[in-house]
């Protein structure tokens, strides 16, 4: 409680106030465009935050990712084109209620839900994450190693693509994050004698390259498809009798949302999916799931939400991120020379403080702009592509040359742009190749560092507790959707006999 | 009776075509696990170049070992999915559009001219070729968007970020 009273204090000040604002409208309208995600929109963003100091610059890109996050689903429920991967079940219901001319009403619940759900997960975040920092205080290298691999482990479940591609492309970014001078011996790998890279390929460009411009060319592709726009109403906030059908969803789909989110990798696409099916199987209203149910709207809506906080908990407290969007917001605390852990609670609690400010702040924002602005917002989408994807690209390459004034890391974004389109071709996502390099360094030199400390003996590994509970969460991380599904034909297959 | 089901998608991977031949399978999973085991050879030959560890810092880790046992990984995942996709349905991917090549082209072009020519013509030149390449008609819109939105960008970074961008032609007449 105190935690989040010094939080609000923080944001007596009015200019921190104005940068959550700003993040707050940025983010419903970044949101709302289709191809445009908080995890782009936070990466293009992160090269104007470095000039700024930590507190405002975290505030900004946090705000930006709980409002994206809620914006995704404007353009769902009118145009039936999900902003942003988590409103990809907000599309499934809420399209069809615009279009049976409840667009106001589906609006009003997924503005109503996503505020509940977020502020519920900022509440999370700042019991959670200070408890889970005091945990890791003792931590040695060991225990981070591990903690880094459970981390890898759980792109296998995350949605886009295969498990088995989701952890090729975590290694091909932990492979990617050893170029540059070996830490521990100063012998340079993959640098082809470029002194530019000597230092490794700095993560922001990769990272700009890898949403922005190859989401640019997957938009090349669709230049053809024509949204079926569905005009927007006055938004309507949820009546007695929606609220009494909901409030079981929307509790539900908090707690999933943020349980989600806490899980190193998994975000809000992951906490809406589950969020949209837990509501539909305890629906007394089953059939009008998928021809536009309200609970249909809450359930994921909250659960996207709710998954902003949680995600936040193992970033803030560990250094591993929760979701694409807390990767790149990682990113820009290491920028900022801050080191995610136990030791940032100690040392910044201000800027802890305002990381809570701003993400509760935002929540409450953007209830009121979701209410009266969502007719507005929803003419984002009228921006004609032909001039939008442009300033994404000129924006993506300035920025990227900006951090360190430096051509190659034009030439990176560009490559990495190309890159991700063929991977995504492919099947990869690029939030695992994201995760892999920025957890890289952190793998590789925590491995280092135990194994001097253990003269070179891997067994010494398994006579620390935590770090045998991490390789155990590790496995279950990797085999765990294998073995549950056996388990779950096993237990189906020996009733079916039974009933027989 | 006869059987009017449908075969599923698993059977209709593994059952023969009408010729007698069977499906290509998943040719894109295929062709990803070659030029990921090839990428790994290439790598694993770069780890040989590496230079030779001072030998005050040689009770370490090697250099080589991570990236090398990062490679061993990749390679594993990639014969896993090559048994993963044994036996599936290929699935149909469509052509890659032509515009996709040409705006990629467009990119590359972009970044090269800002190299050579300086970052605002290359802006200026980027913001009228992919609206124009993207079926953008309205012109002077185009162009008033050209300008506009080039010098914006520049002014912000420039002025405001004090970012100091190569200098092209343009650029050495502004100073």
């Amino acid at each position: 409680m105190e935690g989040f009273l010094n939080a609000l204090s923080v944001m007596s000040d009015p200019y921190l106030l104005l940068i959550v604002l700003c993040g707050t409208v940025g983010g419903v309208l970044i949101g709302a465009l289709p191809g445009l995600t908080s995890t782009m929109a936070t990466a293009l963003l992160l090269p104007f935050t470095v000039m700024m100091d930590p507190i405002p610059a975290i505030a900004l890109l946090s705000a930006l990712y709980c409002a994206g996050t809620f914006g995704g689903s404007i353009t769902a429920i009118l145009i039936n084109a999900p902003g942003a991967p988590p409103a990809a079940a907000t599309a499934i219901d809420g399209y069809p209620m615009a279009q049976r001319g409840e667009a106001g009403r589906a609006l009003g619940m997924a503005t109503v839900s996503s505020t509940i759900g977020g502020i519920f997960s900022v509440l999370v975040l700042v019991t959670a994450a200070p408890l889970l920092a005091k945990l890791a205080y003792n931590f040695g290298p060991p225990e981070y190693f591990a903690l880094a691999l459970f981390g890898l482990s759980m792109l296998a479940s995350i949605t886009k693509g295969s498990a088995v591609k989701n952890l090729m492309g975590g290694a091909f970014g932990v492979l990617i994050a050893t170029i540059g001078i070996d830490f521990t011996t100063g012998v340079e790998r993959f640098t082809f004698g470029f002194p530019e890279m000597t230092e490794g390929i700095h993560f922001i460009p990769v990272m700009i390259g890898i949403f922005g411009g190859a989401e640019l060319l997957t938009q090349s592709a669709t230049l053809h498809v024509i949204y079926d726009r569905v005009a927007a109403m006055a938004v309507r906030l949820p009546s007695r009798e929606d609220f009494k059908r909901v409030w079981k969803t929307i509790a539900r789909s908090c707690g999933i949302g943020s349980f989600i989110g806490v899980l190193p990798a998994e975000g809000g696409t992951v906490a809406a999916m589950i969020g949209y099916n837990e509501a539909r199987r305890w629906s007394k209203h089953k059939e009008e799931f998928g021809s536009g149910s309200i609970e249909g709207i809450a359930g994921p809506e909250a659960a996207n939400n709710a998954a902003t906080g949680g995600a936040m908990v193992p970033t803030l407290a560990l250094g591993i991120p929760g979701s694409g969007t807390t990767a790149v917001i990682l990113g820009a605390l290491l920028v900022h020379g801050l080191r995610p852990g136990p030791y940032l609670f100690q040392e910044q609690p201000d800027l802890l403080y305002g990381i809570f400010a701003a993400m509760f702040v935002a929540n409450v924002l953007f209830l009121g702009i979701g209410l009266v602005g969502a007719k507005i917002f929803a003419r984002i989408t009228l921006i004609p592509r032909t001039f939008l994807w442009p300033a994404v690209f000129v924006l993506a390459a300035v920025g990227s040359y900006s951090l360190d004034q430096a051509l190659i890391d034009v030439w990176f974004m560009l490559a990495f742009g190309l890159l991700g389109f063929v991977f995504k071709r492919y099947g990869f996502a690029p939030a695992p190749i994201i995760m892999g390099l920025i957890l890289g360094e952190l793998v590789e030199n925590t491995l280092k560092q135990s194994l001097l400390l253990f003269e070179h003996n891997w067994l010494l590994f398994f006579e620390r507790p935590i770090v045998v509970t991490f390789f155990l969460l590790t496995l279950l991380g990797l085999f765990g959707p294998v073995l549950f599904g056996w388990l779950g034909r096993l237990f189906k297959g020996s009733a079916a006999t039974a009933e027989k | 009776m006869s059987d009017n089901r449908q075969p599923n998608q698993a059977e209709l991977g593994r059952a023969p075509s009408r010729d007698g031949t069977r499906p290509l399978r998943l040719r894109g999973d295929y062709l990803v696990a070659i030029a990921v085991f090839l990428f790994a050879a290439v790598v694993f030959y770069l780890t040989t170049t590496f230079d030779e560890v001072p030998s005050a810092m040689a009770q370490g880790v090697p250099p080589t070992q991570f990236p090398r046992l990062l490679l061993g990984l990749i390679c594993v995942l990639a014969a896993i999915m090559v048994f993963q996709a044994h036996g599936r349905t290929p699935k149909k991917r469509k052509p890659v559009p032509g515009m996709v090549y040409a705006s990629a082209a467009l990119l590359i072009a972009f970044v090269a001219a800002v190299t050579w020519l300086g970052v605002i013509i290359a802006m200026v030149l980027f913001c009228v070729a992919l609206p124009l390449l993207w079926g953008e008609r309205r012109i002077w819109v185009v162009l008033i968007y050209a300008v506009v939105f080039p010098i914006f960008v520049y002014a912000l970074f420039s002025g405001v970020m004090e970012v100091r961008f190569p200098l092209g032609p343009l650029e050495s007449l502004l100073r």
